[in-house]
């Protein structure tokens, strides 16, 4: 799949249909259908951009400025249309300083929330209004050469967890609100895990850094 | 009764683990299960012990800046995960037997942002080689998993991480209809 000029900081591919977003340096969103080469839309922003894609495949998230995320329909329209205005436009609130673009965006599992992260900030918003942010937490910023630190809430959207600066993984409870102590922490990593997923359903937690770790309750029960 | 599969019926029943809340006493007790060293070598003579470190987690790993896992993806299906690193590689692992099942190297274009699609082996992923021109390629899809078929050694610890429990979804999801309302408008101004 062609059409980025600069180089890639986020790829997204839909739960729904074979459709993908990707997002660059200068800004660039596209679309794509992932049985074709050309692009379908293009959404232009000002800025370093970055997507992500809702479990349920009705929206998108586009981060393009220090001030907002806004929230678009997944439903791209084709060829040259003219992109829709977005759904709802998120405000990031204080937590990133008013000057620090998000890296990387993360809906909860159940579409209720989104994480936003990047200059050593994690604010969890609300997906649907723009209110001020649920829970902030401070990961720290990534070491240099690290990759932005990516957020991942837990299956049942009660926890979001990050990769630390200080190479732990930490992980917060969303209920607690403000800026709540972490619930969890897992050290052992020998770098900044900035790649994190949750398994889908089960309690199992992927995190990399120079090394692949499978978290499991008990190490994995055996 | 007699048994419709005479000998089977000896055969263990797989029963599924009951479910568990995520508490934050059961978030306290998650420990690493599996470690893959990305960088390592697969030898053939290598145990599969070697090769994954079961409990001990060293606290000290060697860093290898060619081999940084910049991105990792579940499937949202199948128990794969994928993963991308700094040296091109985008590997799987299946995450019931906790074992890597495969790797598909991207010498030419790079991997990066690995995304898991519907497809069981298809993977998303961005290149970091490309040419900075609107003609070449920015993303791919590839078979990831497919160039290092059953490399785990077989089934005899394929039973690890299957007994882990389930964690039920999120219980109150909530409907975007109620709050979204769809009005596009011809023009999109940042």
């Amino acid at each position: 799949m062609t059409g980025h000029t600069t180089r890639v900081t986020a790829v997204a591919a839909s739960p729904l249909a074979d459709t993908a977003a990707s997002a660059d340096e200068s800004g660039v969103v596209l679309f794509h259908d992932i049985r074709a080469p050309k692009p379908t839309a293009t959404l232009r922003t000002p800025a370093r951009a970055t997507v992500a894609f809702d479990e349920q495949g009705i929206v998108v998230a586009v981060a393009a400025d220090a001030a907002h995320v806004k929230i678009f329909s997944a439903k791209a329209p084709g060829g040259d249309a003219q992109f829709p205005a977005p759904v709802v436009e998120l405000a990031l609130g204080p937590a990133f300083g008013g000057a620090v673009r998000p890296d990387a965006l993360a809906f909860e599992p159940a579409g209720r929330w989104l994480a936003a992260a990047g200059g050593g900030a994690l604010a969890v918003l609300d997906a649907f209004r723009s209110q001020p942010p649920l829970a902030v937490a401070r990961p720290g910023p990534p070491p240099p050469g690290c990759p932005p630190l990516r957020p991942a809430f837990s299956p049942d959207g009660e926890y979001v967890a990050s990769g630390c600066d200080d190479c732990a993984v930490r992980a917060w409870r969303v209920r607690d609100g403000g800026a709540p102590p972490p619930a969890a922490e897992w050290a052992g990593h020998a770098d900044a895990p900035s790649a994190l997923a949750w398994a889908p359903g089960r309690h199992l937690v992927a995190a990399g850094c120079h090394a692949l770790a499978l978290w499991a309750p008990g190490g994995g029960g055996v | 009764m007699a048994s419709l599969y005479p000998g089977a019926h000896h055969a263990p029943v797989p029963t599924a683990p009951a479910a568990l809340d995520l508490t934050p006493a059961v978030l306290a007790e998650y420990k690493p299960a599996r470690v893959f060293k990305a960088s390592e070598k697969r030898r053939a003579t290598e145990s599969e012990r070697d090769r994954v470190a079961l409990t001990a987690f060293p606290p000290r790993l060697q860093t290898d800046p060619v081999t940084r896992i910049n991105s990792l993806s579940f499937h949202r299906v199948h128990q794969l995960l994928f993963t991308a690193s700094d040296d091109g590689v985008i590997r799987a692992y299946d995450t019931e037997a906790g074992a890597a099942v495969g790797e598909t190297p991207c010498p030419r274009t790079g991997a990066a942002h690995v995304a898991a699609t519907h497809a069981p082996t298809a993977v998303l992923h961005a290149c970091t080689k490309a040419a900075n021109d609107s003609t070449s390629e920015s993303v791919r899809v590839v078979e990831g998993g497919r160039g290092r078929e059953g490399s785990d050694g077989g089934g005899a610890r394929r039973a690890h991480l299957s007994s882990l429990p389930p964690l039920p979804p999120s219980s109150k999801p909530r409907t975007p209809s109620a709050t979204w309302t769809y009005t596009p408008t011809p023009t999109f101004a940042t």
